[in-house]
């Protein structure tokens, strides 16, 4: 069976958000909502402290709560594609996904009355060569792929860092490249 | 401001639907589209084709001084999806050119729903009752652009008449639109502008006497020199990953990935640096000369100690004036730097801890610093121009230099200082491929009648400018003091003048937010007989205006990255999207209308069309070599200069011009030790008599007679400087305690992108203070605050953080002043806080402004994605 994941290199990014919007912009995702969120962080005290960001969406999982959530399978995975895929006809906008979803990646588009997220770029990615967040990325910071050669080109990255979600709750299929304070637990929300 | 026109949420909701509705219609309700704002100003385009559509160049322009590829698929006219460069695979030796967030929303910028459609006139303006007291308070009726023009051309010509050439105001800025408009004025009579240091601060007064270059641009080594050969690598209150979008924050990772220890000096520690590891040198706003001072004396004093720090060979074959040994013929004085870091001249020592108390540094980190600029290691050092963007930094340019020279960092490999990637994004050194000029400055031009009467005005002498600082006042009081213009370092002795400016001319200007002592704008503004505004969306001078004329923005045209955007591996040449432009016409439209109605032949002014322009600049463009020889590089054939219907000879280049304009990019390949991999100055250390620099010397001038003689004959304020760099206090403002610097915000560039809603929810724009300053004013994250000084007033939210010094705050730039009756800016526009007092030779010090802080008390200012900022149109 087929796993896509992202790998994210928390080390190259500028918290310059270019991904979050690329990929606001090709969904035409409404105001004040995003597939696609850029996160700063701060841990330490001045004169050492320290600055990391996180740029994340679905991370199509290989359990996810969405898929596990959805009474009519508007969420599922693709298993051909090794994604979640959200079908726009079949969803009736209960937004039980939303609350099951760790991540808060999927949002609810209230014009249209349904949820939506990130698709991982399955109606482009072949056109494009790549998702729009991953060839977006000026710092090349972003790679989408199949999630164990992911894993196998960046032995050091981890699933696991204290500012998101316990990965236990539905086996996330992204992994982060860290410096050591990323594993700070006493990290706080930058509001830039 | 509160007469302006603000919108809503919930207006914007309905937008959204009636945007949304037009473009489902229009495009068979495919998903995955742009919709909304993006594509407001096409809705009423017929219908978009079935098929696959065609991926355009367009242009992005904008004032970040980056170029990046912007790619976007247009069906019928119709912008559907847009993407970055993807024209080859992606490398660090032939890498794409990957836009920002700004670019991505190139569309919503230039077309969306704040775009400006016809000529308009605000309600109650007319030629003979101008109502100025109503400027920014009241809304605009569309009119023709016959209407528009006959009006426009009949005020200037009674202007020009009745108060001669310096009634005619028109600001400072870089912009095409500018460029277009500068030879109509210019044919009119001429008009006055400012001197303005603008982005480059102390960097535009004629570094190169110093023996550098102008502006310290392009001296750096070549990125792959950097990338294979630097062991340190130093920012100097640069931020990269902000500041220039694009490759510079991946060309510097390149050389971090090989190995390269980065360190970052600055008040706050940046986006640019956590991504580079940099150590972080904190230095407050202002105190990066004192900082470097205190280096130098500690290089000395470790050189003395343990030796192996100072390159005394450097110091004495290619510079003068370090010490003794070494002073350049023609000294007027018997000093020199060394005994004025010693305390030789004041009897005090610019030791570590001298430059501790003036700086914020911890004196360790002063001396650990020193350490890392041994002649032993191979350091780079970069800088922005944000540390010359204050008061007091005349003498950092040479500073900075200083400490190159004393560790001996020129001119070998891994060796430099220079600005890297500040506004651009090539290799550094070698220009490899060099827009071409449009051929204008080759058509000679009739000399022409001015609009005024020559025998009772005289024109605008050439060094009559107003000081930057002082153009509010001097719309105000009439008065100001001229010192020449600072650009080249063209100065003068200052000179009071008096004016009596009537109109101002503002082709794509921002003057609102981007000069200083905005606080008295709106007064300035609303005393002036006329006003006019030419863009194609509004910008915070816009609602001042009295006529607003639509132009075609740079999306709607062909281009290429212009000139002056050189230092590249790549050119970009842009497609027009096409499409419906509404009543926008292009600026030299315009100026050719006016031309025609005040009695001028505009073939006199305008001898080439915008096609032949654009077609000469391609023509001309070049690829060069090393060894100083260059090819064309675009072919032309005579089949390709009958289809473009322009006049021109066929030529042989690397790329034929349409496959060019198709391609929308040419870019070179690098290879490691390829002929660009240059070393800046090495023909000047291998032989320094056969290759001297610049200066009058030849050699890299610590002590610089020519420059103390010119600052000191342009100082305002009585400010003396000798020939090697010097601390320079500034004026304090008591009471106000904090020292606010602007940091290039993501939002925005220079004024441009502020107005987009996307990028407004997206960056919040917050005031950024440290944990110390906000814990004694029971301030925290999510408050607001009111920032004064005392010359003007902000309220924005405020963000606290770790990351920034301790009596410093960050407020960001870019951000347009919103002044409520209270006479508060909601914007959060750091102009408002900067006074229009010159001290020194007049730089516009947006980086070291004394402020204060206290929590605000009252409602919440509401948030910037539900505030922008529309003009009230009748039509």
């Amino acid at each position: 069976m087929t796993r896509k994941g992202f790998y994210f290199d928390s080390t190259k990014c500028v918290y310059c958000k270019t991904c979050q919007v690329a990929c606001k912009k090709k969904f035409d995702v409404p105001k004040l909502l995003s597939y696609r969120v850029v996160s700063g962080y701060e841990v330490g005290e001045y004169p050492q402290a320290r600055f990391y960001a996180i740029s994340a969406a679905c991370n199509h999982c290989e359990n996810p709560a969405c898929v596990r959530s959805c009474p009519t399978r508007a969420m599922y995975k693709d298993e051909q594609d090794g994604t979640v895929q959200h079908d726009d006809d079949v969803c009736i906008g209960c937004q039980a996904c939303i609350m099951a979803c760790p991540y808060g990646a999927p949002v609810y588009l209230e014009e249209r009355g349904i949820v939506n997220k990130c698709n991982a770029c399955i109606d482009t990615r072949e056109e494009d060569g790549s998702t729009t967040c991953e060839a977006a990325c000026g710092m090349r910071a972003i790679e989408f792929g199949d999630f164990d050669e992911l894993a196998a080109r960046h032995p050091d990255a981890v699933v696991e860092i204290p500012c998101r979600p316990d990965p236990s709750l539905a086996h996330p299929s992204m992994i982060i490249e860290c410096r050591d304070y990323v594993y700070d637990d006493a990290y706080r929300d930058m509001a830039y | 401001m509160k007469e302006l026109k603000r919108e809503s949420a919930k207006i914007d909701r309905r937008t959204f639907v009636a945007g949304c509705a037009a473009t489902a219609a229009a495009l068979g309700a495919s998903s995955g589209v742009y919709g909304r704002d993006f594509r407001l100003a096409f809705a009423d385009e017929a219908s978009a084709e079935e098929g696959e559509g065609t991926w355009k160049t367009i242009a992005c322009l904008h004032g970040c001084g980056t170029r990046c590829m912007n790619q976007t698929l247009v069906k019928g006219g119709i912008p559907i999806r847009q993407k970055t460069d993807d024209t080859h695979p992606d490398s660090i030796l032939y890498p794409q050119q990957r836009g920002c967030l700004r670019g991505r929303t190139l569309v919503e910028f230039e077309n969306g729903a704040d775009r400006l459609k016809y000529p308009l006139k605000r309600i109650s303006w007319s030629i003979d009752e101008p109502h100025g007291e109503l400027r920014g308070k009241e809304g605009y009726v569309r009119i023709s652009w016959d209407e528009a023009l006959d009006l426009v051309a009949v005020q200037l010509k009674k202007t020009y008449q009745e108060h001669g050439p310096r009634s005619v105001y028109m600001p400072c800025n870089l912009s095409n639109g500018r460029m277009r408009v500068a030879p109509l004025l210019n044919t009119l009579g001429g008009y006055l502008t400012v001197s303005d240091t603008i982005s480059y601060g102390t960097y535009t007064y004629n570094t190169d006497l110093l023996g550098i270059s102008y502006g310290d641009e392009c001296v750096g080594n070549d990125r792959l020199d950097m990338m294979e050969n630097a062991d340190t690598v130093v920012l100097c209150g640069q931020n990269p990953g902000w500041g220039s979008n694009g490759n510079p924050g991946y060309f510097f990772r390149a050389a971090k990935d090989r190995g390269a220890d980065f360190i970052y000096i600055g008040p706050s520690y940046n986006v640019s640096a956590a991504m580079l590891d940099a150590r972080w040198i904190p230095v407050m706003p202002g105190g990066d000369t004192a900082f470097l001072l205190g280096v130098a004396h500690s290089m000395l004093k470790l050189d003395s100690e343990k030796g192996g720090i100072i390159d005394w060979d450097f110091l004495h074959r290619y510079c003068v004036g370090f010490d003794a040994e070494s002073m350049p013929e023609g000294a007027s004085a018997n000093e020199n730097f060394k005994g004025y870091l010693e305390g030789a001249y004041d009897g005090v020592a610019k030791d570590a801890a001298w430059a501790s108390e003036r700086c914020g540094t911890p004196r360790e980190d002063i001396e650990w610093f020193a350490e890392q600029m041994t002649k032993r290691k191979n350091v780079t050092l970069s800088h922005g121009y944000s540390g010359a963007r204050c008061y007091g930094a005349e003498d950092l340019p040479q500073m900075y230099m200083t400490i190159a020279c004393m560790g001996g960092h020129y001119g070998k490999p891994g060796n430099a200082c220079s600005n890297y990637w500040v506004d651009r994004q090539g290799p550094c050194s070698l220009q490899i491929l060099s827009t071409g000029d449009d051929g204008t400055d080759d058509v000679a031009l009739p000399d022409l009648d001015p609009l005024y009467d020559a025998d009772r005005f005289e024109p605008v002498e050439k060094t009559d400018y107003v000081q930057g600082l002082q153009i509010w006042d001097a719309i105000i009081d009439g008065k100001y003091t001229s010192n020449g213009r600072c650009w080249s370092g063209n100065f003068t002795e200052p000179v009071e003048k008096e004016c009596d400016i009537r109109i101002i001319y503002a082709a794509r200007d921002g003057s609102a937010r981007s000069v200083t002592n905005s606080s008295k704008m709106e007064e300035a503004y609303r005393k002036l007989d006329f006003i006019l505004y030419q863009h194609f969306v509004p910008s915070p001078s816009a609602p001042y205006a009295d006529i607003i004329l639509p132009v075609t923005s740079d999306i709607e045209r062909d281009g290429i990255a212009e000139n002056g955007d050189r230092d590249r591996e790549m050119v970009l040449v842009y497609s027009k999207l096409g499409g419906n432009v509404y009543e926008a016409k292009s600026d030299q439209w315009i100026a050719e209308q006016l031309l025609e109605r005040l009695g001028y032949d505009p073939k006199d002014v305008y001898p080439l069309t915008e096609e032949q322009q654009f077609f000469n600049r391609l023509k001309n463009s070049r690829i060069e070599h090393a060894d100083g020889s260059s090819v064309p590089l675009v072919t032309i054939t005579e089949q390709d200069i009958a289809e473009w219907g322009v006049e021109g000879e066929p030529q042989q280049g690397a790329i034929g011009i349409n496959e060019l304009k198709e391609r929308g990019i040419y870019q070179v390949e690098r290879h490691v030790g390829d002929q660009y991999q240059t070393v800046s100055y090495a023909d000047f250390i291998a032989d320094p008599e056969a290759n001297p620099l610049e200066s009058a010397s030849g050699k890299f001038e610590i002590c610089c007679q020519a420059k103390a003689d010119l600052f000191n004959m342009a100082a305002l304020d009585g400010e003396t400087y000798k020939p090697y760099p010097t601390y320079h206090e500034v004026r304090r403002d008591e009471g106000f305690p904090l020292l606010m610097f602007s940091t290039h915000y993501p939002r925005s560039a220079c004024t441009d992108f502020n107005n987009v809603e996307t990028l407004r929810e997206t960056f919040l724009a917050p005031v950024v203070m440290s944990v110390a300053d906000a814990k004694e004013r029971g301030i925290v994250t999510g408050d607001a605050v009111l920032v004064t000084s005392p010359y003007g007033k902000v309220l924005r939210p405020v963000s606290v953080s770790a990351l920034i010094m301790p009596g410093s705050i960050d407020v960001p730039n870019g951000s347009w002043p919103d002044i409520g009756e209270d006479g508060i800016d909601r914007g959060g526009s750091p102009n408002m806080l900067c006074g229009g007092k010159p001290q020194g030779l007049g730089v516009s010090g947006y980086n070291n402004v004394w402020v204060q802080v206290e929590k605000w008390t009252g409602p919440m200012p509401t948030p910037d994605c539900d505030t922008r900022l529309t003009l009230d149109v009748k039509e």
